[in-house]
């Protein structure tokens, strides 16, 4: 049946065939629509992704002292500096670090509280679901500076309930061994309620008959976990570890705000947690070393297009049901 | 169905236009802006009102207002009862003050430079004019003002603006090093009512008797303030004991860095011995805050700027003024360096000579003294230096006191860049506790150097 449909289709597409293909002017009228449909995302996607990417490429081929007007085309010369650059490549080992601290409790955790807020058994779901999405809505900059005092050494709530269980004060975020750590804390507590959201979704898509037969089969909740949620919820774990890669990649306000103040520079101490957005800003906007901050953004660019590329891959591969 | 068609074209146009209208107007944010329409204007006599300089074309001929966007730091109430005083002496102006928080003002000011669309007059601090110039960024002082400059203001506020035998802006307030005693934990401890230490070993001397831990050995009271502003210690103590400065400035060569030296090691050593070994204050201590303000540290080494800050809290400290302690070899560096600001105007300013009416305007002996009331700032003008209402003001007497001892910063010192160096220095030290600062040091004039040599290389080929 399918066969000689087939044959039919293709014997219609020959030249001279019966059936024409449809007028020009009504192929050429859904062109136009689709085209105006499709303008407004276009214009706004050329204009603002497109357009600064490639200008910051541009920029990122010369020495561009931010405010001068004199620009002098330096070629790859800001790029060939990078590897010679102890704070760039500082950056990058921040970045990482932060993004490996970040991910994984990120996932594990997310993942454990989207199961048990979507346990039917689980009293006052809307309301947990509620209080842990707030976090997301609410403002970086008021969760940071709040963190900030809660981090506070002396005065800090953190180091007083540390203090019930015989535990020393912590420098946290004045000490280069705890700085990061602090922060990473702070962003999983603010980010960890969108991955929660995220996972509840995929969870919602797994068909209750899987559980049903596992449970005949004589499986334990934890064994369905294991053989049936975390299989089955993996398209989406692949989505949230990317989404949280690129975040993590991009940090910027948390670390700028809380480790940085009138009195001693972000990134600190030591630039124990200058990341590489934060290293950008500090070069194109503070140092006014535009051109180089461009390149670093380029690197970053490609950087995320690799982790992009990677997720696109994985998730393109067939999840076995 | 044609109709139809039309109007859904017309309406996707018109979002495009919208969409690209959005895109393209970018016209700048203005944060705060004050504006005085005629009815606000102050009817009573301003008070402050110098006559517009004899420079300028008569004020009658100009037919359309001038307008001069003034961007400013400070946002004191006093800065914007001088504006509106020149307005009404300058009605042909039109003066725009802006004010934009400190942290955000880097950011918006150089985008704003950058794409075309900065203020015509600003604030800047005195070590970045060169910079500036270099960059083609500031406009140079008329040539015509720059006799009574050069006779009215003390020489050190002025002298990191000249580059190149030109000026290129008027000093804000003659910005100074002081160091504050909290009267009243200096009785606590026995010391001397009022006193102040004279020099570095009397300076520790006083750090350690004021300093108060608990039981456990925690810190209750800072004997010296070394957290919440280090950047004034540190600079303060090596302004005074490296000859020269920590910056060697000639016209016409890329500064040099000047730390890698024995009174330079001897400085941050010094630093290191207060924080490590006399352990005057500590990192754990309430670091987030103004010890001194709120009586948790005895002394702290701050800008003059400080004295408003104190007493304006709530429950204002009992504390008097001191000159910044000398190294015990040096007693003739009482003063130290100056660290003030400017008003400059800008190169691409389309109104250069209004501008430069309002800055005139603005550091105005009468202007400089209602602000130095108000703010507790330090004058420029050397006729304010015996003005009776300023000696009346105890806080001000002390800085006058001062005033006269100080030397010039030279220009180049760079602003956040040099900071960020000097204060991995200082974080090394109250991290790591280093037995010798010595490779602190040398890594910081390495650091120095190639910064210098960055901003600097290419305009001194």
């Amino acid at each position: 049946m399918i066969d000689a449909f087939r044959e039919r289709l293709s014997r219609n597409r020959r030249p001279g065939s019966h059936i024409t293909r449809p007028p020009r002017s009504l192929r050429q009228r859904q062109n136009l629509w689709a085209w105006i449909f499709l303008a407004p995302a276009l214009v706004f996607f050329v204009t603002v992704l497109m357009y600064p990417t490639l200008r910051a490429f541009y920029i990122s081929l010369f020495r561009w002292p931010l405010g001068a007007e004199v620009k002098t085309f330096v070629g790859i010369e800001n790029y060939a500096a990078l590897p010679h650059d102890a704070l760039f490549l500082k950056s990058i080992k921040n970045t990482f670090l932060f993004a490996a601290g970040f991910i994984a409790p990120e996932i594990v955790l997310s993942m454990g509280l989207a199961i048990l807020l979507n346990r039917k058994t689980t009293r006052l779901r809307g309301l947990f679901r509620l209080a842990f999405f707030i976090p997301v809505v609410s403002s970086s900059v008021a969760i940071s500076f709040v963190w900030k005092w809660l981090f506070e050494p002396s005065q800090g709530l953190i180091n007083y309930l540390l203090g019930f269980f015989q535990i020393s004060p912590l420098p946290w975020l004045m000490h280069p061994k705890t700085a990061l750590l602090s922060v990473i804390i702070v962003t999983i507590w603010q980010t960890m309620g969108f991955d929660v959201v995220i996972f509840s979704a995929g969870l919602q898509t797994i068909p209750n008959d899987f559980y049903d037969a596992a449970k005949v089969d004589g499986a334990n909740a934890w064994q369905q976990i294991l053989r049936i949620t975390l299989p089955l919820l993996s398209p989406t774990t692949v989505l949230v570890i990317t989404m949280d890669i690129i975040w993590a990649l991009q940090v910027f306000t948390t670390v700028y705000l809380m480790t940085g103040g009138g009195t001693s520079p972000p990134g600190g101490p030591l630039n124990s947690t200058r990341t590489m957005v934060l290293h950008i800003y500090q070069v194109a906007f503070r140092s006014l070393r535009l051109g180089e901050g461009a390149a670093v953004s380029v690197v970053l660019f490609f950087i995320i297009l690799i982790v992009t590329i990677i997720q696109m891959r994985l998730s393109r591969k067939s999840f076995e049901y | 169905m044609n109709r139809n068609i039309s109007f859904m074209v017309f309406l996707v146009v018109i979002s495009l236009a919208a969409v690209l209208l959005i895109g393209c107007g970018a016209e700048p944010v203005k944060e705060q802006p004050v504006t005085v329409t005629a009815e606000e204007q102050p009817t009573s006599e301003p008070t402050v009102a110098p006559e517009p300089a004899e420079t300028e074309p008569a004020q009658s001929d100009v037919v359309e207002p001038q307008t001069v966007r003034y961007w400013s730091i400070s946002g004191e109430p006093y800065e914007e009862e001088v504006a509106n005083a020149f307005r009404t002496s300058y009605p042909d102006i039109n003066l725009e003050y802006e004010v934009i928080a400190y942290d955000a003002y880097w950011d918006k000011l150089n985008a704003a430079l950058e794409s075309g669309v900065g203020p015509d007059a600003f604030m800047l601090p005195s070590p970045l004019v060169l910079e500036y110039v270099l960059r083609e960024q500031l406009a140079p002082l008329p040539d015509s003002w720059v006799e009574e400059l050069e006779q009215e203001r003390l020489t050190w506020t002025i002298t990191p603006l000249k580059i190149d035998g030109k000026y290129y802006g008027f000093p804000a307030g003659a910005g100074m090093r002081i160091l504050l005693v909290n009267d009243d934990l200096l009785a606590e401890a026995g010391l001397e009512p009022e006193s102040c230490p004279k020099d570095w070993n009397e300076l520790s001397d006083y750090a350690r008797k004021l300093t108060r831990r608990d039981a456990d050995g925690n810190m209750t009271q800072a004997g010296l303030d070394m957290i919440s502003q280090a950047y004034h210690l540190y600079g303060a103590l090596m302004d005074q004991n490296i000859p020269g400065g920590p910056l060697l400035y000639t016209d016409g060569e890329i500064p040099k860095a000047n730390y890698a030296n024995e009174d330079g090691y001897e400085t941050w050593e010094f630093i290191n011995q207060l924080y490590n070994k006399d352990r005057v204050d500590d990192m754990m201590f309430i670091p987030d805050q103004y010890r001194f303000q709120i009586g948790k540290a005895a002394m702290m080494v701050s800008g003059f700027y400080q004295v408003a800050y104190v007493l304006s809290e709530e429950i204002p400290v009992n504390f008097h003024i001191c000159p910044v302690p000398t190294p015990p070899d040096k007693p003739d560096s009482r003063g130290g360096r100056g660290d003030q600001w400017a008003y400059v105007v800008s190169a691409s300013s389309e109104n250069i000579k209004a501008a430069w009416d309002w800055v005139n305007y603005f550091a105005s002996p009468e202007s400089e003294k209602s602000i130095s009331l108000s703010g507790y700032t330090m004058v420029t003008n050397k006729s304010l230096l015996n003005d009776p209402d300023l000696l009346a003001e105890s806080f001000l007497a002390a800085g006058f006191d001062i005033l006269p001892q100080i030397e010039a910063v030279p220009p180049g010192g760079g602003w956040d860049d040099i900071w960020y160096l000097h204060e991995t220095v200082w974080e090394h030290i109250y991290l790591e506790a280093p037995e010798d600062t010595r490779p602190l040091v040398d890594e910081l004039q390495k650091g120095a150097d190639e910064l210098y040599q960055e901003k600097y290389g290419e305009y001194y080929r």
